[in-house]
């Protein structure tokens, strides 16, 4: 599958005319893609969930060591949702990708925890995020949705479940299994925000990020140096594994540095 | 059986005891450093007079130093010396005796006396968590509980980074660990040291406790591990690598 960078020149492929890709257009995996991460809205700190970053960042001159040594050694991210089974999240023809990319990065991080593989379900999160319309939202209020209930799997609420009629009994108890108790609000986008990201995927922490240009919102999963000296993400999509490779992409630095971004750092520890 | 784990402290202060300096090794004796025993550790570390442990025939000795560059070696002892970083070390002596330790720093090196020795084990509460009779083991037999400080990992060699992710450790792990109560999840665990696992197993539950007891005793914000086969077991700072990790798996739980 063809590798997509994302960058300067060619970003605009990304988003169509009319706030959506219809699914002739050779970015949307076959399928109609709607935009639904709307912008941050709260300043740093606001969030009392997720704190304000206390970590220090890795300069820029460890980079290419620091993505040398996982690479080879077959720990990046990539590799460990490869090794946990976690295959591409897709959103159809919903507008939450502010839910997929979390729901994502809890599966993820369960399994640099050593918990179980489960397949969580967006529409878990973006349904009652969104008053169960198929509608955009802030990242946060997803955050705020998995702090205090979680996400429940596939088993009891379908991925691009929109209305609550799809939820099975069960589902609401089997979603306190899987909630995020400390997440990372990165802050607003300024010129240190690409370190605080890069440091973060370098240490297995996947990023949930949001994009105004593109109104969308991906899981940051790795650092790539794109040329020498020349950094980018890799990030996971959720338009499916027709994306990119296997759903992940590149965004270089200048696009790829987020306007919205938060960590998990524990999801809840539990086998099921 | 009991694992201690006893601090000392290394100043630069002053002088060790003199003694001959080993073969091949740097032949100036200098004010490289001094070990500051805790209080219920007798001794001076002379030769003479050489700080002495009966707590138990079954040690690790964490030793601290604040020099950078400072090796340290035991000689003639049956020990597991691992290099955490260039200011500390820890390892593991199994047989009561009389040993000298060697601080190497550069061109110079220090030594000092210690001896142990066979002393009544204390209470068993803190071992290694046993298994249940409902519990059998389905892929192997250990316990790996490893715990970090998510704060501090910025400070982490990048070795040592890639060992907490390591795919080859987690490999090891699948075919060597017990499994969960789910019957199929290893008991495997990499976890924020401020983690509620309760909803774990007991076996974790009892792991994660001891390393996150014995890191805060060492005072640490390295990564911690903590393995146990039911028997014997270890828990100390991770090792620096990769292979180091698995090397010490492997002494738990079998190639």
């Amino acid at each position: 599958m063809p590798v997509i960078v994302i960058d300067e020149s060619n970003w605009r492929e990304q988003i169509g005319d009319h706030g959506k890709l219809d699914a002739d257009h050779p970015q949307s995996g076959g399928a109609e893609r709607l935009f639904g991460c709307r912008p941050r809205v709260s300043a740093a700190g606001s969030l009392k969930f997720a704190a304000a970053p206390t970590f220090d960042v890795y300069p820029r001159t460890e980079f290419s060591s620091r993505i040398k040594d996982l690479v080879q050694s077959e720990s990046t991210l990539r590799h460990i949702s490869q090794r946990a089974g976690i295959r591409s999240k897709d959103q159809a023809n919903t507008n939450y990708c502010h839910a997929n990319s979390p729901a994502l990065a809890i599966e993820i991080l369960r399994a640099t925890q050593g918990e179980s593989h489960v397949v969580l379900s967006p529409g878990s999160i973006g349904g009652p995020v969104t008053g169960y319309r198929n509608d955009g939202a802030v990242i946060e209020d997803d955050l705020r949705q998995i702090v205090e209930f979680g996400a429940a799997t596939v088993d009891f609420v379908p991925a691009n479940q929109v209305s609550k009629s799809g939820w099975k009994p069960g589902a609401v108890e089997n979603a306190a299994l899987h909630k995020v108790t400390h997440w990372w609000d990165l802050g607003d986008k300024d010129d240190q925000m690409f370190l605080r990201c890069a440091t973060l995927v370098l240490q297995g922490i996947p990023v949930c990020v949001g994009y105004n240009w593109w109104s969308h919102a991906v899981t940051l999963t790795g650092l790539v140096e794109i040329s020498s000296g020349k950094f980018g993400f890799e990030f996971r999509n959720s338009w499916g594994a027709s994306y990119g490779d296997d759903g992940y992409g590149i965004l270089a630095e200048g696009k790829g540095t987020p306007d919205s971004a938060y960590a998990p750092r524990q999801a809840t520890a539990s086998l099921k | 059986m009991r694992w201690c784990v006893a601090l000392f402290c290394l100043s630069a202060a002053s002088l060790w005891a003199a003694d001959p300096a080993p073969v091949g090794s740097p032949t100036s004796e200098q004010d490289l450093s001094v070990l500051v025993a805790p209080k219920e550790v007798s001794g001076t570390g002379k030769k003479l007079d050489p700080y002495v442990f009966t707590i138990s025939t079954r040690c690790i000795l964490r030793l601290t130093g604040q020099n950078t560059g400072v090796v340290f070696d035991v000689d003639d002892a049956p020990s597991d010396i691992e290099i955490i970083d260039n200011r500390y070390a820890s390892f593991s002596l199994y047989e009561p005796g009389l040993y000298q330790l060697t601080a190497h720093g550069g061109s110079v090196y220090s030594k000092v006396w210690f001896q142990i020795k066979t002393g009544t084990d204390p209470p068993p509460e803190p071992g290694p968590p046993q298994p249940r009779p409902d519990h059998k083991p389905v892929v192997g037999k250990l316990w790996v509980v490893i715990v970090k400080d998510g704060a501090h990992l910025t400070q982490l060699p990048s070795s040592q980074m890639q060992a907490l992710l390591s795919t080859k450790i987690r490999d090891y792990c699948s075919t060597h660990c017990l499994a969960g109560t789910d019957g199929k999840t290893p008991e495997f665990k990499v976890y924020d040291k401020d983690t509620d696992v309760s909803q774990q197993s007991p076996a974790i539950q009892k792991a994660f406790k001891m390393a996150v007891d014995d890191m805060a005793k060492a005072g640490s914000n390295a990564p911690w591990l903590t393995v146990s086969n039911g028997k014997t077991g270890y828990s100390g700072p991770l090792p620096l690598t990769e292979t180091a990790v698995i090397e010490k798996l492997k002494i738990y739980g079998g190639p």
